[in-house]
Order: structure tokens, then C-alpha cells, then sequence
């Protein structure tokens, strides 16, 4: 397990600032499909027991209606895991000195990228939508100077403040470092 | 021409070892990367307690049956060992 306190390659000074996951509203609406197919089996026996055909006392359809039915059942388990999981896992991490990027793809594929903060140039916020614009949530852009890297984070809460604070921290970092998109580095201890 | 109902338990054995390593990966990728946190052993709770809640539910409808008898093909399909006369 990863834990904040230890990232990987963490440096001696560097302190996770923000940690951030996309908004609930993702995982409710994960929730919400998984409930939408439990429902189908259960309309299909209601529309069966009301037409007056009982399945499960069919001497066949009974036996094979039940492991359809346990099969369906299994599909929708896995595929509401498969969909936290993905919620789960897909995660930034915002340090005061590098942005990391996590992202979940499927369940066999896993991306993870760091920037660093003084190599930022620009930082977009953007909500769109009444839902974003209602709940505050939609997605921060991060861009370098020439090379094409960008970072999104999607669907987070408070676009706006979270462009804050990292253009805080990328302001800091510079200080402390130079500015990594003109190639003026400076040694730690430099002012 | 009849066969056992336990036939269609062989294809069943098969989902259920399928979801079962969809299951452990989730389980799996949950425990290795997720965040060391009381939230992750949540997730994980009830990523096994969801998948043991459908086994059990489906052990007490599967168990209701006796797997034993066997059922005549014709009964299921009742076109099978009767003429057709297309009437071309």
C-alpha cells in the first residue's frame, strides 16, 4: 500500500499538500448504474409471477433460471468493483515540490506520471455545466512549457481553489528552485 | 433422448471461477496501490462481503434444487424428435 506520509522517490523536505480524488458524484453515478441492472432481474420475475408463469417451479427453467440469474448476479458484482476500483485508484497527489498523476486504466493498466512544480507554466480551472457550476466540481489542466505534458484532473471538487493553492506552490517552488520552463535551475539553499 | 440437470453446473463453475479472478485482481490492485487508510480496508470489506453476500444468496436458490434429475430434451424443446413439414 502507498501511504502519504512515504511516497515513492519522496525527497527530504517534501510534504503531501493536497490529495485529491474525483467527486463523488462519479462513484454515485457507478452506484446508480449497478442498482439500474439489479433491477432488470427483479422486473423480470414480477412481470413473469404476474403473467402467472412461475418460473422456478418449472422442473427445467427452474435450475436454469437460477443460474442465470446467479451468473447475472455475479457480472453486476464484479463490474461495480471494477468501477470503484477504478474511482479508487485514479488519485493526484499534489507534494510541495512535483504533481503525481495516478491513473487506473481497466484493470490491467496503470499509469503514473510526475511533474514538477517549478516546470509548470499554466493552470486551467474549468467547470462546465449546471451540475459542476451547481456542485463546484469539473477539472484542472496543467501544462509544461514545450514538450506536450499536460495533466487533467477530472471531475475534483473546487476546481477554482485547487488552481489556487498549486499556483501558490508552483510560485514557492520557483523561488526555491528556479523556473524549470526557462532552464534557470537553482541549487537547494539558493536564493 | 435426457440428460442430468448437473450438465449446466459445469458452465456455472466456470463463471464463478472467472468472477472469482476478477474478484481477487480487484481485491488485489485495491490492497497493493490504494492509499494506506481506514477508507481502503472499508473498500476492500465490501468488495468481499458484496461477492460472498451473491455466493450465499445464490448457494440457498441453487441448493433448492435436486441437481440429480435428469430432464428429457424433448420437453424443453418440443420440436426435437417430431417432423417438421415446412410445406414448401
Amino acid at each position: 500500500m502507498m501511504s502519504l506520509a512515504n511516497l515513492p522517490n519522496q525527497e527530504r523536505n517534501e510534504q503531501t499538500i493536497l490529495f485529491m480524488r474525483r467527486y463523488w458524484i462519479d462513484l454515485a453515478t457507478a452506484f446508480l448504474f449497478s442498482a439500474v441492472l439489479l433491477c432488470v432481474p427483479v422486473a423480470i420475475i414480477f412481470a413473469l409471477t404476474k403473467s402467472g408463469a412461475n418460473i422456478f417451479d418449472n422442473a427445467f427453467w427452474g435450475p436454469v433460471g437460477t443460474l442465470i440469474l446467479s451468473t447475472y448476479l455475479l457480472v453486476v458484482a464484479v463490474i461495480t468493483m471494477a468501477q470503484i476500483s477504478d474511482y479508487y485508484l485514479d488519485s493526484w497527489i499534489v507534494t510541495n515540490e512535483r504533481i503525481i498523476n495516478i491513473e487506473q486504466m481497466g484493470l490491467f493498466s496503470r499509469k503514473i506520471s510526475e511533474m514538477r512544480l517549478n516546470q509548470v507554466q499554466d493552470i486551467t480551472s474549468e467547470m462546465k455545466g449546471f451540475l459542476e457550476t451547481f456542485l463546484t466540481y469539473g477539472d484542472v489542466i496543467i501544462q509544461t512549457a514545450g514538450e506536450k505534458v499536460e495533466f487533467h484532473f477530472k471531475n475534483i471538487d473546487n476546481p477554482d481553489e485547487v488552481k489556487l493553492r498549486i499556483a501558490r506552490l508552483v510560485t514557492e517552488c520557483k523561488k526555491r528552485h528556479g523556473d524549470g520552463v526557462l532552464g534557470q535551475e537553482v541549487q537547494q539553499g539558493d536564493t | 433422448m435426457t440428460f442430468p440437470l448437473w450438465y449446466f453446473l459445469i458452465p456455472y463453475a466456470v463463471v464463478l471461477l472467472g468472477t472469482g479472478i476478477f474478484m481477487f485482481f480487484n481485491v488485489y490492485h485495491i490492497a497493493k496501490f490504494g492509499i494506506e487508510s481506514f477508507t481502503t480496508t472499508v473498500v476492500l470489506l465490501f468488495y468481499v462481503l458484496m461477492y460472498l453476500g451473491v455466493l450465499v444468496f445464490s448457494a440457498a436458490l441453487i441448493g433448492a434444487y435436486n441437481w440429480s434429475a435428469t430432464i428429457a430434451l424433448s420437453d424443453v424443446l418440443p420440436f426435437v424428435g417430431t417432423n417438421v413439414h415446412l410445406g414448401l
